[in-house]
């Protein structure tokens, strides 16, 4: 009986060592510090969210299951539609305004021309700039005698002051702007990566042929810019629905819930009302608004990572 | 000609229009931070350049708004992170671009699925987790949830796949370990890509809002956006003392900015720096 063992144990040696030499695990143990992270602070907290949307979690008592108690509830909840209308209305104001501005931004400082870097390093500073500066910022310019109400009042284009932030029917879109403001310079670089990509012979070619520059633009430039652009809606489509810092130092999600969006909202119930079942059940609402966005972009990076 | 001229005229108007909406802001805050104590802030057209200029208004912000507390806490935050970040991320890269082992492709894919988790519906179970294990309320609790970035692992493996084959063998063949390797011979060939994901890593950490306004509590271990965020209520809305501090808050990023404009730039190209 002794003898077989040993020869089973020394076939299995071997064949782990074979194993070992075939596929070389050191490879396994440098992605595995990796792993780890990612699956204790990514993989491990979804599957929480999910498993918590489904019960009333609150911190302080153990989560007990309630089944799709926190879905009805939401479905039910006034709070929630303006709150999803809002990111809704944010994202469709937002996506296109980043599209076109950022693009023509680009196409304006890309051109040779001396101190043009320094034109750009200028529209490019407010990205840089920490959400909480930039609301400090803003509740200036748009506030009752601020600079931009002296200056609508000075052209005469309005009479009484505006309350930018503080009337319900324009702060979301004094939200949006600010947004835009911030964010143009991130999308201007992507444009300018996209830009310098494409062959001046074209451009050239089309200049003989007579064309003019909106045609050349049009029929040259927008079509091989094609990818760029699809980059700029899915980045901002992202970015919008997943807006926080310009609704937390500007207005608080008020007046009356007019600027609250979903990751506001979420913030709201989890950690002001301590509401945690309910907060991640609209967690895996923002996820799944998120999902065909972040499916693109995964697509992208993954084929980038072909085509290289 | 005067086609050209006009379009010429166009370029120059439009560079100094952008120019101005978006540096005016900046201006006009600076300007409101300085003006005198009992200057009327609101006049149009402002007076740009105060007189006289209160710069006594910083010392003054300075004795409430701990500025150089924060900034040295998310100094500790962000580079804490790079520095992790530095040692973890690259390896992930090495392993998955230079390396064969079973279920290689499924994992990295697994990772590259990782960028579809938004890191906001993430805060709730982490949250949960550190209270557990009584890291709220730290910087550590702030620091561990960011270091592997799943673009970082992406953009380090492709640095490393364009490497060529032969230092490998020449190392291995020198008897060089498979550490070794790594370390002293593939590593330093992806500087570049390495400084990349340091700038990205370092700029989101020093601008994250959402989870430090979760998990801390402490004033003392505020970093300086969750510091900024509270000039108002100790300046009770005094515009001229939230602007000192905002313009505070500016100076840092400048800084960084200024160093690394290079790497930024290149940064920004491959589609991964944002505020």
């Amino acid at each position: 009986m002794a003898v077989p063992k040993t020869r089973g144990k020394a076939s299995i040696r071997l064949s782990i060592r074979r194993f070992v030499r075939k596929y070389d695990l050191s490879g396994f143990l440098f992605v595995l510090p990796a792993l780890i992270l990612l699956g204790m602070f990514m993989f491990y907290p979804l599957i929480a969210t999910f498993y918590y949307s489904l019960t009333n979690f609150n911190i302080v008592r153990a989560p007990r299951y309630i089944g799709l108690e926190n879905y009805r509830v939401m479905l039910e909840d006034p709070v929630f539609h303006t709150v999803l209308k809002n990111t809704l209305v944010y994202t469709v104001c937002v996506v296109p305004g980043c599209v076109v501005l950022s693009l023509l931004l680009a196409l304006l400082v890309n051109r040779v021309l001396r101190g043009i870097g320094v034109f750009r390093s200028i529209i490019y500073l407010p990205v840089l700039i920490s959400m909480p500066v930039v609301g400090i910022m803003w509740k200036i310019l748009y506030s009752g005698q601020g600079f931009i109400n002296g200056f609508l009042q000075w052209a005469g284009i309005t009479k009484a002051p505006l309350g930018f932030l503080s009337d319900p029917d324009i702060a979301l879109y004094s939200i949006v702007f600010v947004t835009l403001w911030k964010a143009a310079g991130y999308y201007m670089m992507i444009y300018l990566g996209g830009l310098q990509q494409i062959p001046v012979e074209l451009d050239e070619a089309a200049v003989m042929d007579g064309a003019n520059a909106f045609r050349r633009f049009w029929h040259v430039t927008l079509p091989l810019l094609r990818p760029s652009i699809v980059l700029v809606v899915i980045i901002s489509a992202i970015g919008s629905l997943k807006v926080f810092g310009e609704v937390y130092v500007m207005t608080d999600g008020g007046p009356a819930d007019s600027t609250n969006v979903m990751v506001y909202y979420i913030y709201q119930q989890a950690f002001r009302f301590l509401k945690m079942g309910y907060a991640s059940a609209l967690g895996v609402v923002l996820f799944l608004l998120l999902f065909v966005f972040s499916l693109l972009y995964l697509k992208r990076t993954e084929g980038q990572y072909v085509t290289y | 000609m005067t086609r050209i001229k006009l379009g010429k005229l166009g370029v120059v108007l439009g560079l100094l229009v952008s120019c101005l909406i978006f540096l005016g802001p900046f201006l006009i805050l600076l300007s409101i931070a300085l003006q005198p104590p009992t200057a009327n802030l609101f006049t149009f057209p402002p007076q740009l350049i105060p007189r006289p200029l209160n710069l006594s208004i910083f010392p003054e912000v300075l004795r409430v708004f701990s500025f150089f507390t924060y900034v040295k806490n998310s100094l500790w935050v962000s580079a804490a992170t790079v520095f992790l970040q530095a040692i973890v991320v690259p390896m992930a890269g090495y392993g998955f671009a230079r390396k064969k082992f079973p279920l290689r492709e499924v994992l990295f894919l697994l990772v590259l699925a990782t960028v579809m988790i938004p890191q906001q519906i993430t805060l709730i179970p982490l949250f949960s987790v550190f209270r557990r294990i009584g890291l709220l309320d730290t910087h550590t609790a702030l620091i561990l949830p960011w270091v592997v970035a799943p673009f970082s692992v992406f953009i380090m493996r492709q640095a490393f796949i364009t490497l060529p084959g032969d230092f490998e063998d020449a190392a291995r063949i020198d008897g060089c370990s498979e550490f070794g390797l790594y370390w002293r011979i593939m590593l330093p060939l992806v500087k570049p890509a390495v400084v990349t994901i340091s700038i990205f890593a370092f700029v989101q950490q020093w601008n994250e809002l959402l989870w430090p306004v979760v998990l801390l509590k402490t004033p003392d271990l505020y970093t300086l956006p969750l510091g900024l965020t509270t000039l108002d209520s100790a300046f009770y809305g005094g515009w001229r003392q939230s602007a000192a501090g905002a313009v505070l808050g500016i100076i840092p990023t400048i800084i960084v900015f200024l160093l690394g404009q290079k790497h930024f730039v290149r940064g920004i190209a491959s589609g991964g720096i944002k505020g």
